[in-house]
């Protein structure tokens, strides 16, 4: 909206500034992992160690089992991901593409359920998974993406099936196409950029979650890595340099996953959160 | 019916088959099954006991939590998103000018975002320490005192908060999308009337991106009141003003066995919830600036 | 094939079958905690490791689930009907598994002159329960660096010579240092800016209470029959201990001890000249700095009235739901054979259960004249005559719903703490709730 064309020295610096502040969380993180426990409780703080101590990455690796934990966090995530995406395009094209009685009922209960807060249900859900005979395990993280994928995520593909052209679809059925093929093979298509965006955030949330994995996972070979960290600060408490050295790999994926994906993790956004 | 619309019921609720299982099993069976455990008495060691509205009763009348709970909650809540709202949109019309470096400093905003909330509570828990912190350090630049940060009860909360709005970064995004998806003919139309760039934001920038505004701020208020993993690191510390409800829930039920008192507790924030969110949207109108020229 | 080699093969078949059955061990899962590392799982795996390979009997399973989540998950297990054969058992949940009646009587397990130690038996009911599977006392560290250069004799070491509670304070203020050098006890100390406190007496919530036995009250009286928090002496040692920060000025607020790390650090550091803590610190915490140069010593608490500290120790239990009662006692008998965790007696983290390790000088010197415990002289009258003559047991022994108490008793402490309101006022706003669940909870 400035006018001008030159750029803008003070605001570049304002905004500079804030951005250094954003990325010092990350730098001192790292910066923590590379020192001995005196230093890193020497005050005035130290802002680049002495010695870099590369040893604290193998030492904690001892403790924290990354590669295991990486391993299960997969385990559980791309599932849920997948089932997220299966089921909640199915629902969204059923409601988006097709007449059928009760819709706009089912569509009213899928809004309402948008506004209840998971956490409310927690206990029962897990006294069901109990009578199931699943007390514990991935089961019951990994199930539930396959139930609809989420109030949210079906609305906002609706929301995109609702935006092409029903000709589309009328042309396939005249070539003999049915429902399925129409869905997997016309629509989904057109609709990539939601896919992914929906896909992003699912694995955003499994990948960090820690209430899911603190109730059903009871043991250690089979943590994800938030529970994992989690565990492993409370355990080692206040040694620093261990639960910093975790840290940064915990947080590594992520972010390696950002900048290889940086594209679509902003358009993701910017369609959720503006279309709704 | 014909046949061809029967055939297409029977697609659609295939179909819908998951997500209509997903409602059943996982909103509306154990939205009851809260409603029946609030009312018992029930340990997990023994079977449950029907006590009536005993457990409604204590959490008004008896617990020394719960209020402090729902307070802190909704003091964390408010604090995240009001301020957190405020930053997200002045970040995004910082972005927004021809400033140095914007598609870097786009990507360096949102980076936060995709930290997993455990290790973002324990870098800035390190960084809050009160003694050997290096915020107090940097804030000692200043002229600012050692400030107590995670070990005072008037600053846990906020220091919490600072440490989520951090994270807001897909705000920031949403918010310059929005800001870009704004045509240039309504503020040229504005710079014809004579007015300025203040006019403009308040005449066209606001009233545009009010609807955008208010849906994040609904569903990250909903968001924020279920705050879980600071208070897990917390544990509720210092003097319990950051056990906030959703931990509280959680500490009830799993850990001191009490879980239909736990699920009572459940039921209230559901209300809770509801009610703030219907109060935020009641009167978005006086705060949002939706006449647009 | 004909018919009848068909039925030959069939009866061999089963044959083997039926011998596999005989020869198969009896499954038994355990379920215990890490503290802090998997390698500590691993640990405990290798002695379950031994203790199958020692025998063909019995095959014991781990469950390894981290300390921070443990009564979470016993508790989900126990809703679950899931629970295993045996378990570790944190302290504050014992007696609840034992009223929900899910624990075994564990009164035949021993052999009465061959028993854990009587103080380390949880008792429900008047029949044993559980027995903790390692002694733990409270005590006094100090850095002796900090005492050597402020010319101050160290704390004594046997609690026939406890420091009175006015001694305590008096030389905590020679210990406590503004950034200016001066010392509490000086004129112009400035206590705003305070680079090292004389002590750090541990206000966690279970510890705390030991001052009000000290000072002639207590907690819960041992026959679990009554409440002492609200005796006049319990809330006079309370506020005692509360005035180490507020008017002794010699210790941390609950704010900066929260900021404060392990207590190897803080005594390394000299944040801190002595802090209280359990016995385990020397193997958990104390050991990972003397590398650095920590050199530290220990003490006997001060005393107001009485010199007095509180034994504890984890237990384990034997859940009744077991199908395998006989072989699960027989294992946890083997684990809890000192011999069979050697290495973590040594180490500085438990003191031995049963009385034997402490009859005589030779055995007490093969498990404690070890590093990192200090000097066997110093650790004898400290801790061992100190656990055997002057230790009371956490109420957690024999009342049911410790946690419970706990939750009520902690619930606004912090203000007690501040300065906000005092020890008499506060237990005084919280009896009445106290009280009531207390009667509810009692030994009937």
């Amino acid at each position: 909206m400035n006018t001008q064309n030159r750029t803008n020295l003070p605001l570049s610096l304002v905004v500079a500034f804030m951005g250094l502040a954003c990325v010092f969380p990350f730098y001192w993180m790292l910066r923590s992992s590379f020192m001995g426990n005196l230093e890193i409780y020497s005050y005035p703080p130290v802002f680049f160690p002495k010695v870099f101590k590369f040893e604290n990455y193998p030492n904690a690796l001892t403790l924290f089992p990354f590669g295991k934990y990486l391993v299960n966090t997969l385990t559980i995530t791309l599932p849920s991901v997948f089932g997220i995406l299966l089921t909640s395009t199915m629902a969204a094209y059923a409601l988006a593409r097709i007449d059928f009685p009760f819709k706009k009922t089912i569509f009213a209960l899928v809004l309402a359920s948008m506004l209840m807060p998971g956490t409310v249900t927690i206990i029962p859900i897990f006294k069901g998974w109990v009578a199931l005979g699943f007390p514990s395990g991935y089961v019951p993280l990994i199930v539930p993406a396959f139930l609809g994928g989420g109030a949210f995520n079906i609305f906002l593909s609706r929301q995109f099936f609702m935006g092409i052209p029903k000709d589309l679809d009328e042309a396939a059925h005249i070539d003999g196409a049915g429902h399925a093929t129409i869905l997997f093979r016309v629509l989904l298509p057109l609709i990539k950029p939601v896919l992914i965006s929906i896909g992003l955030f699912a694995f955003i949330l499994y990948w960090n979650d820690v209430l899911g994995p603190l109730i059903y996972i009871n043991r250690n070979d089979q943590n994800t890595i938030a529970q994992g960290l989690a565990n492993f600060r409370a355990g080692f408490g206040t040694d620093y340099k261990a639960i910093m050295a975790a840290s940064v790999m915990s947080v590594a994926p992520a972010v390696a996953l950002y900048f290889f994906g940086q594209k679509y993790f902003i358009e993701g956004i910017v369609l959720s959160g503006l279309k709704s | 019916m014909s046949r061809a619309s029967t055939k297409n019921a029977v697609a659609a609720y295939l179909f819908l088959a998951p997500a209509i299982l997903g409602l059943v099993l996982y909103t509306f069976v154990p939205l009851l099954g809260v409603a029946g455990m609030s009312l018992t008495q029930w340990n997990a060691l023994k079977a449950p006991v029907f006590v009536g509205l005993q457990n409604f009763k204590e959490i008004f009348t008896d617990d020394m939590f719960f209020g402090t709970s729902a307070r802190s909650t909704i003091y964390f809540a408010l604090f995240t998103v009001i301020i957190g709202t405020v930053y997200a949109f002045l970040a995004a019309l910082l972005l927004n000018q021809k400033i140095i470096g914007r598609g870097l400093f786009r990507s360096i905003f949102f980076l936060p975002f995709i930290v997993p909330s455990i290790g973002a509570v324990i870098v800035w828990m390190w960084m809050y320490e009160a003694n050997f912190g290096v915020i107090n350090y940097v804030l000692g630049f200043v002229g600012i005192d050692k400030i107590k940060w995670m070990g005072d009860e008037l600053t846990a909360t906020p220091a919490l908060g600072l440490m989520t709005i951090w994270s807001f970064g897909n705000f920031i995004v949403i918010y310059l999308a929005g800001l870009q998806g704004i045509p240039r003919t309504y503020l040229e139309a504005v710079e014809m009337d004579g007015g300025n760039a203040w006019h403009k934001f308040r005449h066209v920038t606001l009233p545009l991106l009010s609807p955008v505004i208010l849906f994040n701020v609904l569903t990250s208020i909903v968001a924020n009141l279920q705050v879980f993993v600071p208070a897990q690191v917390t544990r509720g510390a210092p003097n319990m003003t950051t056990l906030y409800m959703v931990y509280y829930i959680f500490r009830t039920g799993f850990q001191n066995n009490r879980f239909g008192y736990s699920a009572a507790v459940s039921l209230i924030f559901f209300a809770l919830i509801a009610v703030v969110t219907a109060i935020t949207y009641a009167t978005s109108r006086k705060w949002m600036f939706y006449e647009g020229e | 094939m004909t018919f009848s080699k068909k039925l030959l093969v069939c009866a061999l078949m089963s044959a083997v079958l039926v011998g596999i059955a005989v020869a198969a061990p009896v499954e038994v899962t355990y379920m215990c905690w890490y503290n802090t590392t998997q390698s500590e799982a691993q640990g405990n795996q290798a002695i379950i490791d031994t203790f199958n390979s020692s025998q063909s009997k019995i095959h014991v399973t781990m469950l390894a689930i981290p300390r921070d989540g443990y009564e979470t998950k016993v508790n989900t297990m126990a809703a679950a009907g899931q629970l295993p054969d045996c378990t570790q058992l944190s302290e504050a949940m014992t007696i609840e598994f034992a009223a929900a009646d899910l624990l075994a009587d564990v009164g035949t397990m021993y052999p009465k002159d061959a028993a854990p130690l009587k103080s380390l038996t949880f008792t429900y009911n008047g029949k044993p329960v559980g027995y903790s599977s390692g002694n733990e006392v409270l005590l006094l560290y100090y850095n002796k660096k900090l005492f050597d250069a402020a010319k101050i004799p160290y704390p004594p070491a046997s609690a026939d010579k406890a420091w009175a509670w006015k001694d305590f304070v008096a030389v905590a203020k020679k210990l406590t240092k503004d950034k200016n050098g001066k010392s509490a006890d000086q004129a112009g100390f400035d206590p705003k800016n305070v680079v090292q406190y004389g002590v750090d007496f541990n206000r966690l919530s279970w510890m705390w209470p030991i001052v009000c036995y000290s000072n002639g009250g207590g907690l819960i009286s041992p026959d679990g029959k009554n409440l002492l928090i609200d005796r006049p002496e319990s809330t006079e040692a309370m506020q005692m201990l509360a005035d180490l920060y507020l008017k002794d000025k010699v210790a941390p607020s609950v704010a900066d001890k929260a900021a404060m790390p392990s207590l190897d650090l803080t005594l390394l550091t000299g944040k801190v000249a002595m802090a209280t803590s359990g016995q385990w610190e020397m193997g958990v915490s104390l050991n990972n700095s003397l590398k650095d140069g920590l050199e530290y010593g220990v003490g006997v608490l001060p005393k107001m009235k009485k010199a007095v500290t509180y034994n504890t120790g984890a237990p384990f239990g034997i859940f009744k739901t077991s199908k395998h009662l006989p072989e699960a006692m027989e294992w946890i008998k083997w684990w809890a054979d000192e011999k069979n965790q050697w290495s973590l007696i040594t180490g500085g983290i438990l003191m031995p259960v049963m009385s034997k390790w402490y009859t005589s000088e030779a055995a007490m010197r093969e498990w404690a004249d070890h590093p990192p415990r200090p000097a066997f002289a110093q650790y004898k009258t400290a801790v061992i005559d100190y656990a055997m003559n002057n230790a009371v047991q956490v109420p957690w022994y024999y009342f049911n719903g410790y946690q419970g108490l706990n939750d009520i008793l902690e619930s606004g402490v912090d203000a007690v703490w501040n300065g906000k309101t005092t020890a008499k006022a506060y237990i005084a706003s919280i009896m009445p709730k106290l009280q009531k669940y207390f009667d509810e909870h009692k030994a009937k």
